[in-house]
Formats: structure tokens, sequence, C-alpha cells
């Protein structure tokens, strides 16, 4: 088991965000978070990355406590907001940066950046700007990309798809379905399209003010269901 | 539409963050600003008799008539370092039915509510009605002092004009600062005369009201040429100029990389100073500090008390590092959850800090060993400040800095710029000056100098050495208060 949540919940000033008794996500699953805002999925995304603490409960990656231990660092690639970017850094500067605190040598971070030129649409490298000044869809691209190029085995993305570009989207999809496949990544990701979620994710989850309402396996029904579910007549 | 934009001007102030959360920082800023307005009314109160003792040789107003040139121009380097433009507020009525104009007369007049344009009203004013009244009759003596208040306003429009065409050039600050010093130096050394052409103006105005001509002709001018400045530039990528990256600049140090980990953190830290704003302008308070000394050292009554030497050689030495360090790890606020999540350990994080400091405070030294000039006492004094600033003082803001919760914006400059400065700043700052002098001074009286100058270095000394435990300790502290600190930074 990759992941498992214990009796975690979030409490904001004195209300409850998040309340989930227990979540298991197995090793190579990808993983869809669907909600409303205010749902609980970028908190639950935090708690799992140890940015926030948990007002009960415990979340094990690897069996070991995520809270206050560093061992799930090497293994886990996240991106949630911007918060994630060093803003004054250049593209390249911020991939060689991530890259080189993660051990990869000058050469590897070469040829990964060579390697994801067509996910960067040629908008992101040798632009001699910094990413403050990049676009909002640029700079997720920039983030994702940074996520990835440490090879984790845990990815964890909030929102992937909003603000970019369609094609960039596909080719998003089509990464990240490689990537279950030939490294059988753990894959975390959050969306409030229906149609991007249920295309990469074989388990969906619906949050709902801070509960856990739906866990469905992906089949041929699952997005009329999840559609019916979050239609308000 | 004016009505709108008081309005919203006047909204904005009122809820700006500052007003609601710092409560203590604002008595104390409070306070300092009530204390420096009592010396200005003070000093507008007795500047007749402060005019009289200083130059017996002739009348007060032709000694005013001639300063006052040096006034204007003080407070305009003055102005150019504190006073913002207010260029940000116009972008969300741009795409608004609002005339450029009516918004370019804004811009432009809200700037008139500045503290320094009614500055002359508080030196000059009292100076005016007890003497020039008296000697010049009361209507010369009103438009000679409408003549200070309308230089003084046309220099402001004149300043904002000037900013907004200079944004992101803080260095034009250090230009007008030479600029100013050379018309002071030129003008003691009776080479070129700026002041008798002042005293020539002022003396004249006060027996010819139509001098007034050149004040209005200006002021009028400058105000003009704003609106006209401000229609021209009036678009969004104007007002929120984009950077050209610095590579070649910061390649410069892309050495570091070869220290692994720890260099490329020292690096980062290295960029992140040159291509903020607000972090920019730290690094240009640099060359103040380390002149510093040149306002106590040639003083004899604060060579005498030892305990004034050290301080401003913590000052001096230290100048970087606690302007820095206060906000050591609060620079980082934006993106500090991925500090969190990624592999670098705190360690790493923390010695990187901690190695900028030193290297930096190091270079820095050998700046100061001119001061040698003033003496070997002061010479060996420095040294052992150097070593305590790094050994204790680089060390102990690591600690604190986990009691900085306050994100900090780095886009803005920091100048009279309190966002993200809590109470804590000021008193973090102050052991930081005085516990030196407090280890100093006393045993300098029990055992003499040379004990206590080794005392001071050799503190510093055994911080260095330990430096590895201090930073574990600093670690320590930091991940029982992590939740908290991110937490303030995502806000």
């Amino acid at each position: 088991m990759m992941l498992n949540i214990k009796q975690i919940s979030k409490e904001y000033s004195g209300q409850t965000v998040l309340n989930i008794p227990q979540l298991e996500i197995i090793k190579g699953e990808s993983f869809g978070l669907v909600g409303n805002n205010g749902a609980g999925k970028t908190t639950l995304f935090r708690l799992i990355l140890d940015l926030i603490k948990a007002k009960t409960g415990e979340i094990h990656s690897n069996e070991i406590n995520v809270a206050g231990s560093e061992h799930w660092k090497g293994y886990t690639g996240s991106y949630l907001d911007e918060g994630f970017l060093i803003d004054f850094l250049t593209a390249e500067e911020y991939f060689e940066f991530v890259g080189s605190i993660n051990g990869l040598s000058k050469g590897d971070i070469e040829d990964f950046m060579m390697r994801f030129e067509p996910f960067f649409d040629g908008e992101i490298l040798e632009k001699k700007k910094y990413i403050r000044d990049f676009s909002k869809g640029n700079q997720k691209k920039i983030g994702i990309t940074a996520a990835i190029m440490t090879q984790p085995e845990v990815l964890i993305l909030d929102e992937p798809f909003s603000n970019l570009d369609p094609s960039t989207q596909i080719r998003l999809k089509k990464l990240l379905r490689t990537m279950q496949e030939e490294q059988k990544v753990t894959m975390l990701i959050s969306s409030h399209d229906l149609n991007h979620v249920t295309e990469v994710c074989d388990r969906i989850v619906v949050l709902d003010k801070g509960e856990l309402v739906h866990d469905i396996q992906t089949s041929e029904s699952t997005l009329k269901d999840l559609e019916s579910y979050f239609s308000v007549e | 539409m004016f009505k709108w934009f008081i309005l919203h001007q006047w909204k904005s102030a009122r809820r700006s963050s500052i007003w609601q959360k710092n409560l203590g920082l604002n008595i104390f800023i409070g306070f300092l600003m009530v204390i420096l307005l009592m010396y200005i009314v003070v000093l507008g109160l007795f500047l007749d008799k402060i005019l009289l003792e200083v130059v017996n040789d002739k009348d007060p107003e032709a000694v005013a008539s001639g300063i006052l040139i040096y006034y204007f121009l003080v407070v305009f380097v003055m102005r150019f370092f504190m006073q913002t433009i207010p260029a940000m507020q116009a972008i969300p009525y741009l795409h608004l039915p609002v005339k450029r104009s009516s918004l370019a007369r804004y811009l432009t007049l809200s700037s008139v509510t500045n503290f320094f344009n009614w500055l002359p009203i508080l030196i000059f004013l009292p100076f005016t009605l007890k003497w020039v009244a008296e000697f010049h009759g009361m209507a010369s003596a009103m438009i000679w002092f409408s003549g200070i208040l309308l230089f003084e306003w046309a220099s402001n429009f004149k300043l904002i004009w000037l900013k907004r065409k200079s944004t992101g050039k803080p260095w034009l600050g250090l230009v007008l600062l030479a600029l100013t010093s050379s018309l002071f130096l030129l003008d003691n050394y009776e080479i070129f005369s700026i002041s008798s052409i002042s005293e020539w103006f002022f003396m004249g105005l006060l027996a010819q009201p139509a001098y007034l001509i050149l004040p209005i002709v200006a002021l009028v001018f400058w105000y003009y040429y704003n609106i006209y400045f401000i229609k021209s530039i009036i678009y969004v990528e104007d007002l929120s100029p984009k950077e050209k990256s610095d590579h070649t600049f910061s390649d410069s140090f892309v050495k570091l990389k070869e220290f692994g980990t720890v260099g490329e953190l020292v690096l980062k830290e290295v960029r992140l100073l040159f291509r903020n704003k607000r972090s920019r302008t730290v690094l240009f308070l640099i060359p103040m500090f380390l002149m510093y000394g040149l306002i106590f050292y040639p003083q004899e009554i604060y060579n005498t008390k030892t305990g004034w030497l050290v301080f401003v050689g913590m000052f001096i030495t230290g100048g970087f590092l606690m302007a820095y360090g206060q906000y050591i790890m609060a620079w980082e606020s934006a993106h500090f959850d991925f500090i969190l999540s990624s592999k670098t350990s705190f360690h790493d994080f923390f010695r990187a800090k901690y190695y900028l400091m030193v290297i930096v405070s190091v270079v820095l030294y050998f700046f100061t060993i001119p001061y040698i000039y003033f003496g070997m006492e002061i010479f060996y004094l420095n040294i052992a400040a150097l070593l305590y600033n790094i050994g204790v003082n680089a060390l102990l803001l690591l600690y604190t800095a986990s009691y900085n919760k306050k994100r900090m914006d780095l886009s803005k400059g920091a100048m009279m710029n309190y966002q993200g400065v809590g109470i804590n700043n000021f008193i973090i700052v102050l052991p930081l000056l005085i516990v030196p002098m407090l280890i100093y001074a006393p045993v300098k009286f029990f055992f003499g100098y040379e004990i206590a100058v080794i005392t001071l270095g050799s503190l510093g000394v055994l911080g260095m050495v330990f430096h590895k435990y201090f930073i574990h300790l600093a670690v320590k502290h930091f991940q029982e208060k992590r939740y908290g600190i991110a937490e303030g930074y995502r806000q």
C-alpha cells in the first residue's frame, strides 16, 4: 500500500473542512479527486504533503507517518499552486535547481528538458524570462514538469488541467497515462473537469464539504453518474 | 468620478492589512513619528535662534534663503527613496468608461497628500511669522513663504514624474545623492556657489513679489507635464513593467553550484536578492551601513564613549547581515510550500543562509579596513565585532527566524514599506546590537580594552566553531513551528 489515510480531520477556526475515517491508495493506482469548491481537495493534498497539521489522524506513506519525516520527499513529486514555483528564477534555472537537489546530474537535467520540448511547445525554454512573468498556463506547465522530472513514485497534482491550452491538456493526459502504464506511478489528481479526470483515473473519489461521499472504480458509466451527481436542479 | 477615486483611496488605506493586523507595530511606528514630529516642530519654532547662533555676521533670513536650495535638494532625494507613486492602483479602472485625463489628473493630484509637501509649514512658517514678518512686513513675509511652498510642490510633481519614468532603477537615487553632495562640496570649497543663487532669488522675492512667477511657472509646468506623461504611458504593461532576466550578471555566481546542494541553495539566495525589488533595496543600503562610521568616528565625543564604538562596529560589520537576516525565511514566503515539500533537508536550507551571511559580511568587512585611519582601537574592535556578528548574531537570527510568520511581498520597494514587518523585527535587532555592548563595557571596565576585544571576538569564534550544533537547534525550533509559519506565509 502506497498511502494510508486514517481518521484524518482538519479544522479551520472551529469548522471541520475535512473528515476522512479511512482511505487507502495502492501502489500504481491513479486516484482522481473531484468535488465543488470547499470540498477539501487541496486540504487533503496539503495534509499528504505535510504542509498543514491535521487535527486528528495520520497519513502513512510507505508505512511511515508523513508528519515530521522526510523520507517521502525523495519519491513524491507534487505541484499544487504557484507556491511551488520560485518565481524569480528562469524556467531553466528552476529545473536545474529542482534536479540538483534531487541528485540528478547536469546531463540528466538537459536530457529531461529535451524530452519535454514538445510538451513545452516552444513556450518555456530559452525565453530569458523569470517564472513570475510567464502566463498562468505556462507557469503550470513549468510546475507540473518539475514535479515529474524527479521520476517520482507518487505524483500529486492539484487541478493540473485548468489554465492549460487544449493541446497541452491532451498532451498531459497522454503523458500521465504513459507514466501509469510504464512506470506504475501512483497518481493523485484533483479536477473540476469530470471529463479529464475520468479519462486519466481508474478510481474516482467524490468529496463534499469535507466528507467522502463516493468511491468508485472508473467504468463506462462513471462520467454519466458523476454528471448526474453534480447536476443541480 | 473624483469622488469615487477618493473614496476608493480612503478605503484602500483604511482596509490595508497593516492597520488591521499590526496594532503593536502601529503603536511603535506612531511613537517614532510623534518623536520625529516633535523634533521638527522644535526646529521650526527656534529656527531664528538657531540661524543667529550659527552665523552671526549675516541676517537669518539671508542665511535661510541660501540654505533653501539644499533643503529642496535633500528633500528631493528623500522623496526619491521614500515616496511611493500610486501607479498600480490605476489598473482596475483602465477598462471602465473613465476618461484617461481624469485618471491622470487624479494620479497626479493624489500625491499632494504627501507629508513632504506640508513640511515647510512646520519648519519655515514659524520662522516667517516670528522673524521675517517683523523686519519685512507681513505681506512680504507671506510671499516669501509662498515661494518656498510653491517650489516644494513643483518639486513634488517633478519627483513623481521622475519616479514613474525610472521604475526599476533604484540606483538613480544614489546618483541624486551624489549630485547633491557634489553641489555642496563645490559650495564648501567656494568653486561654485549654488546657495548664493538661492540667496539672491529669495532675498529678491522679499523685495519684489513678481519673483513669485518663477515657482508658479515651475509648478504649473510640472503639473501639466505629469498629466501629459501619464496619459502617454497609461497601459497595463507600462504600469507594471516586466524585467528582462539578468543572465549575464547572475552567471558570475554559477560557480557556487560546484559546492553541491548547499552551493545551489546559496546561488538561489543570491538570485533572490538581486532579482526582487524589495531585496534589491536592501542591497542599496549596504554602502550606507558601511559609511555609518563616518558619522561617528570623527567626533571625539563618541570615541570616549566605548559603548558607542561597539554599537557602531556591530552596525558597520553587520548591516547586511541584519537587514537580510531579519527576514531570513520570510524572503522565501512566496515559494515556501515548495521548500517544505522538496527534498532539501532543512539543515542544508539553514546552512546555505548562514554561509551567505558569513561570506557577504567578510567581503564587506574589507571595505571597513580604511577606518584604521581613526585608530588601531577601532580597527581591532571592528574585527571583534565582525567575529561576533557572524559567530553569534547570524546564528541567533536563524533561530529567531521561526518567530516571523508574515508573508513578504518582494515586488515592492523596502523604504517605508512595512508590509510583512512585525514588531518582532524591531525587537529582534535590539539585542543584536545591545548585548555585545553589555558584554564589552563591563569587561573593559574591569580588565581593560584588550581583554574586552578578545572576549567579544572569542564568543564569535566559539559560535563559528560550533555553528553546526547551533544550526541544528535552529532547525529543531523551526520543525516545531513550521505549520504556523507556512500558514502565515500562505496568506
